[in-house]
C-alpha cells in the first residue's frame, strides 16, 4: 500500500491534529527526536535540551489527535479495500 | 471559550442498594438511552457505565485519570460516525485536545432508599478538592421508591426492546 502526498496533507489538516495548532507536529517531532537521542547516547553526551513540565502531556495529546484522525479514517480504509476487491 | 459551545460530559451512573449488583450490571445496557437523552438535553455526550456497585467514587477515577477520559473520547469517535451530533462532537473534541480539563463531569447516583446528604458528601469533597480549572462537576441523584432498583434493569431492557414495561 502506498500513501500519496495528498493523504499526508489531509492528515496534517485533520481537525483533531490542527486543534493543537500548526506548530504542534513540529514540536512533537523535536521532542521525540530529543528523547530518542537521550535514550541512545544520553550517558555519553550531556545534552542541554529545553525541557518543559508539560511535554509529556503535550505528546499524549498529539498522540490522541492522530488516533482520532485514524479512527475517522478506518472506514475510509475499509471502503478502499472493498472498492479494490470489487474492481479486481 | 464560550460555555455554550459543546464540551465533553462524562456521565457515571451509579446504582446503590442492598441488591445493587444486578442493577449495576443492567445499567450498562443504558448507553444508547443516555446518549440520546444527553444529546437532546445538554448537547454533550459520554457514557461510562460502571459494573462495580461498591466502588462509588468512580467519577473520581474519570476525573483523575486522563487516560480513561482519552479512551472514552476515542470510543465516542467511533460512535460519532454518521451521527447528527458529529459536528458537536468535533467541536467538543477540539476543546478537549487543547485542554483536557475542559470537560463537564456528571455522576448520576441511583438509590432506592431515603435520600441523605452523606450519599454525596465524601465523593464531593474528594473530587472537588482536585477540580482543575475549566472542569465542572455535577452529581445529580435519582432516588426511587424503596426497593425499586431490584428488577429495574430488566424493565429498562424491556423498554429498549420496545416492550411495554
Amino acid at each position: 500500500m502506498s500513501l500519496s502526498a495528498d493523504a499526508f496533507d489531509a492528515l496534517c489538516n485533520h481537525w483533531a491534529v490542527s486543534a493543537l495548532g500548526h506548530g504542534a507536529p513540529d514540536r512533537a517531532d523535536r521532542l521525540v527526536n530529543e528523547r530518542l537521542a537521550t535514550r541512545a547516547v544520553g550517558k555519553e553526551i550531556a545534552f542541554s535540551f529545553q525541557l518543559c513540565s508539560e511535554d509529556d502531556l503535550f505528546l499524549e495529546k498529539i498522540a490522541l489527535s492522530y488516533e482520532m484522525a485514524a479512527i475517522e479514517g478506518l472506514d475510509q480504509g475499509k471502503r478502499s479495500r472493498a472498492g479494490r476487491a470489487e474492481r479486481g | 471559550m464560550s460555555e455554550t459551545r459543546p464540551k465533553f460530559t462524562n456521565v457515571r451512573i451509579k446504582a446503590v442498594s442492598g441488591c445493587a449488583k444486578n442493577i449495576a450490571i443492567s445499567v450498562s445496557k443504558w448507553p444508547r438511552l443516555i446518549v440520546v437523552l444527553l444529546t437532546t438535553a445538554f448537547g454533550a455526550w459520554l457514557l461510562a457505565a460502571n459494573s462495580s456497585p461498591r466502588n462509588y467514587p468512580q467519577s473520581k477515577k474519570v476525573h483523575d485519570q486522563e487516560k480513561i477520559r482519552d479512551d472514552l473520547v476515542k470510543y465516542l469517535g467511533h460512535r460519532a460516525k454518521g451521527e447528527p451530533w458529529r459536528a458537536r462532537f468535533i467541536d467538543a473534541s477540539r476543546r478537549y485536545i487543547k485542554n483536557s480539563s475542559d470537560v463537564h463531569l456528571y455522576g448520576v447516583l441511583i438509590r432506592d432508599v431515603v435520600p441523605h446528604q452523606d450519599d454525596f458528601n465524601l465523593c464531593a469533597m474528594q473530587v472537588g478538592a482536585k477540580c482543575p480549572e475549566g472542569t465542572r462537576i455535577k452529581f445529580p441523584a435519582v432516588y426511587l421508591p424503596n426497593g425499586r432498583i431490584n428488577g429495574l434493569g430488566a424493565e429498562l431492557a424491556a423498554m429498549q426492546a420496545g416492550e411495554n414495561p
